[in-house]
């Protein structure tokens, strides 16, 4: 009778979660990104110099 | 994959796979546990508990720790992560008090579930690299990188220049509204308009190639040879091991002591708990046979 009480209470457990975990679009949200805030490399900000660039491609 | 899903139902490749690990790490507990002559239907509603409280612990576990939500300084936060040392810490909780309810060897429980938790987690980083999260450091020279107005960020998305070069032919290229991609947009490193994020290391698949083969090392181990116990505290050893090092080429998490990262730190607390655990165990010798 145990065993079988384990068990439902297992298959609830999952029946609640196997739904909702199936649609998680990855374990982080969706960021919070402010424009104003953003950081821009030093080189940038100085007047006349090169943006910046990379030497990878 | 993913266009296919979305087609076919209202899920994603993420979470597929998040529960396929759930289902295999569920399965396999359960023939460990036959072969251990522990009755399946403990794991039938262990498995489910233990893995319904990890995701509450490892949500928990990024609330009380602010640091580990800056993913590009205070300018891209998240408001909550799954953090596995949460899930871990929670699910072991969630065991130990099943094993005081149901009169059962907390140390067994968790030897039964220790290597089914590596393989879950191993597919789970599939699904990670698939959906973009927890992504690897820039793997090419950004000249811009030491530019940055804060260096810990530099140091952040790049933390080991040696490993990056063109020679990572290896690398991944996300696309724009991606996590990786909004990082570099939010530095400075790359124009919002840009088709692609710099290349990033696929760190979530160098994580599961290495569980994979801490799996194929462990599964040596035979239960009942040694003191109940020594699997799980194995394979936390391994775990902590390899996370510590990968953590080096992960760029989605602020570096909160000098080059280490918040995981870094549990890595470091959870290696201290397995020297500790094991000294109990020498003591405490209650072995399967």
């Amino acid at each position: 009778m145990r065993s079988v009480l384990r068990r439902l209470v297992g298959l609830l457990l999952a029946l609640v979660m196997i739904p909702a975990f199936a649609r998680l679009p990855a374990d982080l949200p969706q960021p919070n990104v402010s424009d104003e805030r953003r950081f821009t490399p030093l080189l940038a900000d100085q007047p006349g110099a090169e943006p910046a660039s990379f030497s990878g491609p | 994959m993913a266009d296919l899903l979305s087609a076919i139902a209202p899920v994603t490749p993420f979470g597929v796979l998040f529960v396929v690990s759930s289902l295999l790490m569920w399965w396999w507990a359960r023939r460990i546990a036959v072969a251990l002559g522990v009755h399946s239907s403990h794991m039938d509603m262990l498995v489910p508990l233990v893995i319904f409280s990890g995701i509450i612990g490892g949500a928990a576990l990024t609330l009380l720790t602010p640091a580990d939500r800056l993913l590009a300084g205070d300018a891209m936060q998240t408001w909550l992560r799954i953090r596995l040392f949460g899930v871990i810490a929670a699910g072991s909780i969630a065991a130990f008090v099943y094993s005081r309810l149901a009169n059962f060897s907390f140390r067994s429980l968790l030897d039964i579930l220790a290597l089914p938790t590596v393989a879950a987690i191993a597919i789970h980083r599939v699904g990670c690299f698939l959906a973009g999260c927890c992504w690897g450091d820039i793997s090419v020279h950004a000249d811009a990188l030491v530019m940055l107005s804060q260096p810990s960020l530099g140091a952040q998305v790049q933390t080991l220049p040696c490993l990056a070069g063109d020679w990572v032919s290896w690398a991944i290229r996300y696309a724009p509204d991606t996590f990786a991609f909004r990082q570099q947009v939010v530095l400075g490193l790359i124009d919002a308009s840009a088709a692609e994020a710099l290349p990033v290391h696929p760190v979530q698949l160098y994580e599961a190639a290495l569980l994979v083969a801490l799996l194929g090392i462990v599964r040596r181990i035979p239960l009942d040879r040694y003191p109940r116990g020594t699997v799980v505290a194995y394979v936390a050893a391994g775990y902590a091991f390899i996370r510590f090092l990968l953590e080096f080429l992960r760029a989605d998490a602020s570096l909160v002591l000098g080059p280490l990262s918040m995981p870094q730190i549990h890595c470091v607390l959870l290696l201290a708990a397995v020297a500790i655990a094991l000294r109990y165990l020498e003591v405490h010798d209650n072995r399967w046979a």
